[in-house]
């Protein structure tokens, strides 16, 4: 697969520019949008939170409004369409950060400025700089799969997960500065971040130029027309998607309509050799990490395993977690360890383990997702009809509201299910290969030698994927 | 239309010279600014430069009046077509790593002014009229001055400062 080409057929340098169309450029410019979208989640998240209130303990998973939309749903959907396809735009429409942002504007609508800069309210705080990385959010959100049992079978679970999500994302927004949940905190915004570079869709400066030259820089700072980049980013120079929240503030603010959403092909900001750290290779072990977990919790044969991670005994819940935590944070980690350092040995190159181990470590992205493709695919194919009972009685009241409340629990595909997941897997696994050979290109500096390279790095994401295979087809 | 800087005349080119020099003053306060919500140190170190850059201004503005007097001439960096040393903050994901510096900042300053340097000798050798090799000449001497203040600036930040 040669460099400068995706999967040797799409340049890297392709791009589509959505705005180009006046329709789209008006939408995104309007300062209805995200807000319009963010006020009808920010209604549907209350019906959620009150069928999770109202739900408690006991009633069944499968028919409670707030389970099947976020686990379900929110879930599916962000996994199989949102992240791959149009990178961080759940960000975009996101309501658990809404009410502290909109504390922090004290604007619902317009924008706060004067005297050539936004106004916030609380004290504007910096984080720490010891945490702006991904690790906390790494921590959180591997803690947070330990309840994983819970969330889908008792709706309490899920009111207190969502509940303390808004109460923090409030209380951090009055102290410090921006988005400073979304960027270092909320547990959900890491593998965002990460698997979003892979997506097909981005904002990026139009003609860096024309910022070169431009002296007040309003996506940075802001002005009368919008919020200097909410993310902290400065949005004429930034190359990944990692931490673009999709706002589209800086399409708002630029003076010179110089910003741009574009369509490009997949997994082309893996390849920016920048800002790449420890912190990003973990949460993308981590994230594979958890896929396998979870197959083999929840969708694989073994029930004693459920009954633990459902804590059917405190005993059996503690090892849950236990095997959990150690496989995510030191055994997986560790095995990619191994293989990356064989590669180094296999380069007889210089380059610090550390770096071979970081890089290689993005491509493994694709194929993280991939599963957590097929994972989506085993939830939604058997479950997917629950939805139609839990929108016509969402508190389980006895309603009707749409006529589906007697619908019949109906499976759909799922004879050839397995089948989807495997295509789902290897097609994840092509785009591994040609990122890990690229990025044995950037590593090694034999660049002709890049198969050789990359060869354990290749062995480590066949087995990975043939173990997968084996989970879904057994 | 725009034309190459080796097109114009001395006394435009000089004139180009100043309104660049004004243009990295205003770029650099507005990088001040920009980071003063993040990055007091590195806005402290922008503002600085914006101050050298107009004193850099004023001297060539002093060349200008010495050579032609009041004579005006309205050209700017907007007519030519090259981007001559423009300063950049060129990590886009500095705030959010919390790794905007005063290093950071000054190294700004010493690229930008390297570039100008490098630009201005390029055009030392392309050039054939004398009277505008000298200036060009004259302005990659001015510009590697510039960059030595900057080199200086940035030697005397503490090296633990993040990097
Ligand atoms: S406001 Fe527009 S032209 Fe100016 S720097 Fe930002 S993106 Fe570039
Ligand atoms: S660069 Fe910043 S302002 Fe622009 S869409 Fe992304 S997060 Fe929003």
């Amino acid at each position: 697969m040669r460099d400068g080409l995706v999967l040797g057929l799409i340049p890297e340098t392709w791009r589509f520019e959505l705005t180009q169309f006046p329709w789209v450029r008006r939408l995104l410019k309007s300062r209805w949008m995200p807000l319009g979208l963010i006020l009808f989640n920010v209604f549907l998240f209350t019906v959620i939170l009150m069928a999770g209130f109202f739900g408690g303990l006991t009633s069944p998973g499968n028919y409670n409004f707030g389970i099947m939309i976020v686990w379900i749903l929110w879930w599916v959907l962000l996994m199989t369409v949102l992240v791959p396809v149009l990178s961080r735009f759940w960000c975009t429409m996101c309501p658990l950060p809404f009410l502290g942002e909109w504390l922090q504007r004290l604007r619902l609508f317009g924008v706060r400025y004067e005297r050539g800069r936004n106004l916030y309210f609380g004290l504007n705080k910096r984080w720490p700089k010891s945490l702006s990385n991904m690790w906390l959010m790494n921590i959180l959100f591997l803690a947070t799969t330990f309840a994983s049992g819970f969330f889908t079978v008792r709706p309490a679970a899920t009111f207190v997960l969502l509940a303390a999500i808004i109460a923090l994302s409030v209380v951090l927004s009055l102290i410090y500065r921006a988005r400073t949940f979304c960027l270092y905190v909320c547990p959900v915004s890491g593998f965002q971040g990460l698997y979003s570079n892979f997506a097909l869709t981005e904002v990026r400066v139009k003609d860096p130029e024309i910022c070169a030259r431009h002296k007040t820089k309003g996506c940075v700072v802001g002005n009368e027309r919008g919020y200097g980049c909410p993310w902290l980013l400065l949005p004429y120079a930034f190359r990944r998607n990692t931490y673009c929240g999709m706002c589209f503030e800086c399409l708002k603010t630029c003076e010179y309509d110089n910003m741009a959403v574009n369509l490009r092909p997949p997994g082309v900001d893996l390849l920016v050799d920048e800002k790449r750290g420890l912190d990003e290779a973990y949460k993308a072990l981590i994230m594979l990490g958890i896929a396998v977990v979870f197959f083999v919790t929840f969708q694989g044969p073994w029930g004693t395993l459920k009954d633990w991670a459902n804590a059917a005994t405190l005993s059996g819940y503690l090892a849950f977690i236990g095997l959990h935590a150690s496989w995510n944070l030191i055994v997986l980690p560790a095995i990619f360890l191994l293989f990356t350092w064989v590669a180094r040995r296999a380069a007889r190159q210089a380059v610090p383990l550390k770096k071979v181990y970081v890089n290689f470590s993005y491509a493994t992205v694709p194929l993280g997702l991939a599963a957590w493709i097929a994972f989506s695919l085993g939830i939604i194919l058997p479950n997917g009809s629950y939805l139609l009972h839990v929108l016509s009685d969402p508190f389980a009241w006895g309603w009707d509201l749409f006529g589906t409340a007697h619908f019949p629990w109906t499976p759909v595909l799922t004879g050839i299910m397995p089948y989807l997941m495997i295509l789902t897997l290897l097609v994840g696994l092509l785009f591994s290969i040609d990122i890990a050979l690229k990025i044995a290109r950037q590593t090694f500096v034999e660049p002709e030698a890049a198969v050789r390279d990359a060869f354990p790095i290749l062995g480590f994401l066949g087995a990975t994927t043939f173990g997968l295979m084996w989970l879904f087809v057994g | 239309m725009k034309r190459s800087l080796a097109e114009l005349s001395p006394q435009e080119v000089l004139t180009v010279a100043i309104w660049i020099e004004e243009r990295n003053a205003r770029i650099y306060e507005n990088y001040a600014e920009m980071f003063e919500w993040y990055e007091p140190d590195a806005a402290r170190a922008f503002r600085e430069m914006a101050e050298e850059e107009r004193e850099h201004g004023r001297r060539l503005a002093a060349l200008y009046a010495g050579r032609y007097g009041e004579a005006a001439c309205e050209v700017t960096d907007a007519d030519i077509q090259e981007l001559v040393e423009v300063p950049v903050v060129e990590d886009g994901e500095a705030l959010i790593y919390d790794r905007a510096s005063r290093r950071q900042a000054f190294d700004v300053g010493v690229q930008a002014e390297r570039r100008a340097r490098a630009f201005y000798a390029e055009l030392v050798e392309r050039t054939a009229d004398p009277a505008l090799r000298a200036l060009f000449d004259e302005l990659a001497r001015v510009e590697s001055e510039h960059e030595a203040f900057f080199v200086r600036k940035l030697a005397e930040v503490d090296p633990s400062e993040n990097a």
